[in-house]
């Protein structure tokens, strides 16, 4: 037995969309390649080569979903028996509600024949394998084609209930970023997928300074440590576009929580020149794009420092040890400009509209601005929720006025176009919501300005409003990560204002906790909530436990569903059972940040809050 | 050479002396029967966490017999989960069935979530009638000790630092027992101890995927270092053996099941250290 398994996936015919024609050969490609690398791997090879027929499920050539659970389920096993897992899958995929899927030969016929990509990794993070790598050769984007409304995505990682939670870095490595489309080209006479092109150069052919180091007992080797493949890959796809003329943009997603020595596989041949020792951070702190180096750290100690890059934001973080820059968001067509003060960059775009009203009599609504209210309701026999301006036109915020929450409710809201959500009321707090054509974009809690929590809040106002506003942007874009104990510490010293804490940003700090693998902080936020308004926040609860606690009887959970939409993908590996009215909100979710759903759902959502 | 004799829970405010005394009559026992002695110049240590195992139990304020009905309801759901992975491993290795637990349960009326606890309770009254000797007290208070154990690191750190001060220059061969099994594996997997000849795990619960599970990615403790896990197939506590389904390293644990514990839970050190096979081993590792 090696100390490593991978399963390799390559699916040309998948979810009824025009066939691939490099998918099934690459996985094939990948799987020996992985066969012949060290360390060495044990293999489970499910590719479509040779299938006849597109869309069924009944050519024996067919990968189906359980062929899949079947192979993971031999490597994921308890006690773990391997120190690295692989999954590398190569085929259609899908990105839609912010859930990522990969499609199998069956699908949509059978709507179960799709596989849960984050559903899957979260649970890969229990599975006790230090180190699991999904990498995604797959498109990231909606299809006029095919809905998730049609397919009924399955996750295929074990659950098992003897190994402890939270115990295995899961990094993953995708060919493209959200909503876009990764491609497969001729490249060097062969149609092959870019990222998995890529991907296979790096350890054929590093650069000197991505190696490091593996001290063995028959001499040292070289390896190309996950963290530092990341520009290297996207350097290599930018290449192989432009050498071949096209007029393409792929521009891959990488999240790396495992450590600075974890890698995939060794070199084929030692680097040219020495490798590089400087394993400190990953290889490019500014993403794969941004040739400028960080900013002189010139903070003092104990401050931050606002730092910006076209659309990416970063911060230095000075203790009286160490400076640390952290950065985020840093992608799109500016990425090429230098990091710059951002105290005075006119490009922050604070989140609290300033003519919205400070307060309510009651303490506690909700502002809705950029669309008409049709309706709203609060939860019945929880709280009495008044729409105050219902003549409110298309310049206008509407007002929504709640009283008698007993600390925490929730409120449903149908706009005049269709579309609904459902959002937590909060004791003490306006929360407002901002609504562009994906659904509810932003949405911040402030205390009322006649609420004791307002003096605290005030005097750290703006720090928390940029950091927010930042935080949106990056985590709506999928580029916030935690990478260290030191940004852990300051993402939770951050949040906190005094006593309290901002209740978007303890929800954001959660998710971002939970993509790095750090559970024992999610605990504290929530803990530290709990004290503040009395009550859970559904996504709150559902990362930092897979199983009710006993706790959990004296808050109320609110609302009743994930506020953040990319919450919905995890509701089975995270066991939640919603409201029965709810239950199908997944097949009407926006693609909006925060959870909106589509016109068409709004009375299941009003049965919901006024009768169950 | 030394001989390490690592001990399991339930001695607290005993006499370290007197407990020293029976694994080495039990060990003489076995010698003899065998027809073999220790070599000259052999000095025996019994390092002694009892008290300070007794002690960090009740200051974690665990759950004694009847408040584990109320940690099954949620109160401490790691604790909970802990207990239903082992007491439904326990299940399936004991082929006790579904029907016969059922007719433990006190109620018709079964919770259909994911842990009912009620059926767990059953499980360990089963345990009761099937095993003589072995009652639910035992096992239960056992796993909660190595719930605690493994999962308390101020607990960790203070048994260990105890028997790690054992640990010296001298070439040694360490005989651990029960949760001393799983402290030797704590401490030997981490930190090379190149003057360690052996290991000999007698009843030991790594087997358990619930325990093991506590352990991380599991490794030898050493490859060129020899340890053999003998148990009796009664022996509730040692459910499994250290294999390859239930404890894959490599290169690959001896295990020896044919050991017949004469104590009456089938789990005493004094049933397994008596053994000749054992005795031999304990030889041959110094030799």
């Amino acid at each position: 037995m090696k100390r490593r398994a991978a399963v390799v996936i390559g699916v040309n015919a998948g979810g009824g969309l025009t066939p691939l024609d490099s998918a099934a050969t690459t996985a094939q490609s990948v799987a020996q390649w992985l066969n012949s690398v060290e360390p060495g791997y044990d293999v489970v090879l499910l590719n479509d080569a040779g299938l006849t027929i597109s869309g069924t499920s009944e050519d024996p050539k067919a990968v189906s979903v359980t062929d899949i659970n079947k192979a993971v389920l031999k490597f994921a096993t308890s006690p773990p028996k391997y120190e690295l897992m692989l999954v590398y899958y190569c085929g259609h995929g899908l990105y839609e509600a912010r859930s990522d899927v990969w499609l199998m030969n069956a699908a949509p016929l059978v709507p179960f024949e799709a596989v849960n990509v984050n559903g899957s990794a979260d649970l890969a993070q229990d599975s006790g394998i230090p180190t699991v790598v999904f990498i995604s050769d797959a498109c990231r984007n909606a299809t006029s084609n095919l809905s998730l409304s049609e397919l009924s995505p399955v996750n295929i990682f074990p659950k098992h209930n003897d190994i402890p939670t939270s115990v295995s870095k899961v990094d993953r490595i995708g060919a493209t970023a959200k909503g876009d489309e990764a491609y497969e080209m001729p490249i060097d006479g062969q149609k092959q997928p870019l990222l998995s092109y890529a991907l296979r150069k790096a350890f054929s052919d590093p650069d000197p300074n991505m190696v490091i180091e593996v001290p063995l007992s028959e001499g040292v080797r070289h390896a190309v440590p996950n963290r530092r493949l990341e520009a290297f890959l996207q350097r290599t796809i930018n290449n192989a576009i432009d050498a071949a003329g096209l007029d393409i943009n792929q521009r891959i997603h990488v999240s790396i929580p495992s450590a600075d020595d974890i890698y995939i596989a060794m070199v084929a041949e030692p680097a040219a020149s020495a490798p590089s020792s400087n394993v400190k951070t990953r290889g490019d702190p500014f993403g794969p794009n941004i040739s400028s180096g960080p900013p002189e750290r010139t903070t003092k100690p104990g401050t931050t420092k606002w730092y910006s890059a076209g659309k990416g934001f970063g911060f230095n973080v000075s203790d009286n040890n160490e400076d640390i820059f952290i950065s985020m968001s840093a992608i799109g067509d500016n990425s090429d400009q230098p990091w710059q003060d951002a105290d005075s960059s006119e490009n922050l775009n604070f989140d609290s509209p300033p003519d919205l009203p400070g307060h309510f009599e009651s303490e506690c609504g909700l502002t809705v601005t950029g669309a008409r209210i049709k309706r709203v309701a609060g939860k019945y026999g929880s709280s009495k929720v008044t729409y105050l301006n219902p003549e409110q036109t298309d310049d206008e915020a509407g007002l929504i006025r709640a009283w008698d929450l007993n600390h925490a409710s929730e409120v449903a809201v149908e706009l005049a176009d269709g579309r609904s959500f459902l959002l937590p009321l909060l004791e003490g707090y306006l929360g407002h919501v901002t609504v562009d054509i994906r659904g509810v974009s932003k949405l911040n809690y402030m205390p009322a300005d006649t609420n004791f929590r307002w003096h605290q809040f005030s005097e750290k106002r703006g720090r928390i409003e940029r950091l927010r506003s930042h935080l949106t942007v990056a985590i709506d874009e999928g580029r916030f990560t935690v990478e260290s104990k030191e940004q852990a510490d300051w993402l939770g010293n951050e949040i906190r204002s005094g006593k309290a804490l901002d209740p978007v940003l303890g929800l954001f700090a959660v998710w971002s906790y939970m993509e790095a693998g750090r559970r024992d902080r999610i605990s504290s936020v929530r803990q530290y909530m709990r004290q503040d308004i009395e009550a859970d926040l559904f996504d709150v609860r559902m990362l930092s436990r897979r199983t009710p606690d006993a706790e959990d009887d004296e808050y109320k959970l609110i609302p009743a569903c994930p506020i953040l939409t990319q919450g919905w993908a995890l509701l089975e590996s995270r066991e939640q059972i919603l409201p029965h009215s709810l239950k199908e909100g997944g097949r009407f979710l926006e693609n909006s940040l925060f959870t909106t759903f589509k016109a068409g759902f709004a009375d299941d959502l009003f049965e919901y809050i006024l009768k169950e | 050479m030394r001989l390490l004799f690592v001990h399991g829970r339930a001695q607290g405010g005993k006499d370290p002396n007197a407990l020293k005394q029976v694994w080495l009559k039990s060990l003489e026992e076995g010698l003899a029967i065998a027809g073999t002695s220790l070599p000259t110049g052999v000095t025996v240590d019994f390092p002694f966490y009892g008290d300070v195992l007794d002690a960090e139990v009740e200051r974690l304020a665990a759950p004694n017999r009847n408040e584990v009905s109320a940690m099954g309801s949620g109160e401490n759901d790691a604790y909970s989960r802990f207990m239903v992975s082992v007491l439904t491993e326990v299940q399936k290795n004991a082929s006790l069935s579904d029907a016969e637990i059922r007719s433990e349960m006190d109620s018709d009326v079964g919770a259909m979530g994911p842990e009912n606890w009620e059926w767990v309770q059953a499980i360990v009254k089963v345990l009761d009638k099937r095993f003589p000797g072995l009652t639910s007290l035992t096992f239960e208070v056992f796993l909660r000790d190595v719930f605690l154990y493994l999962t308390s690191r101020t607990m960790r750190r203070k048994i260990n630092k105890i028997i790690e001060a054992e640990l010296t220059n001298e070439p040694t061969v360490v005989v651990s027992h029960s949760l001393g099994t799983v402290v030797c594996y704590d401490i030997l997997k981490d930190r090379n101890f190149q003057n360690v000849k052996g290991l000999i795990t007698l009843g030991s619960p790594l087997g358990i995927k619930g325990v093991s599970g506590h352990l991380g990615l599991l490794r030898h403790v050493s490859p060129k270092r020899e340890w053999l896990n003998a148990y009796d197939e009664r022996d509730i506590v040692a459910l499994n053996p250290l294999d390859e389904e239930y404890f894959p390293v490599n290169p690959r644990i001896s295990n020896n099941n044919r050991l017949k514990n004469k104590t009456d839970n089938r789990h005493g050190i004094v049933g397994y250290l008596d053994d000749p096979s054992i005795a031999r081993k304990i030889v041959e590792m110094m030799s």
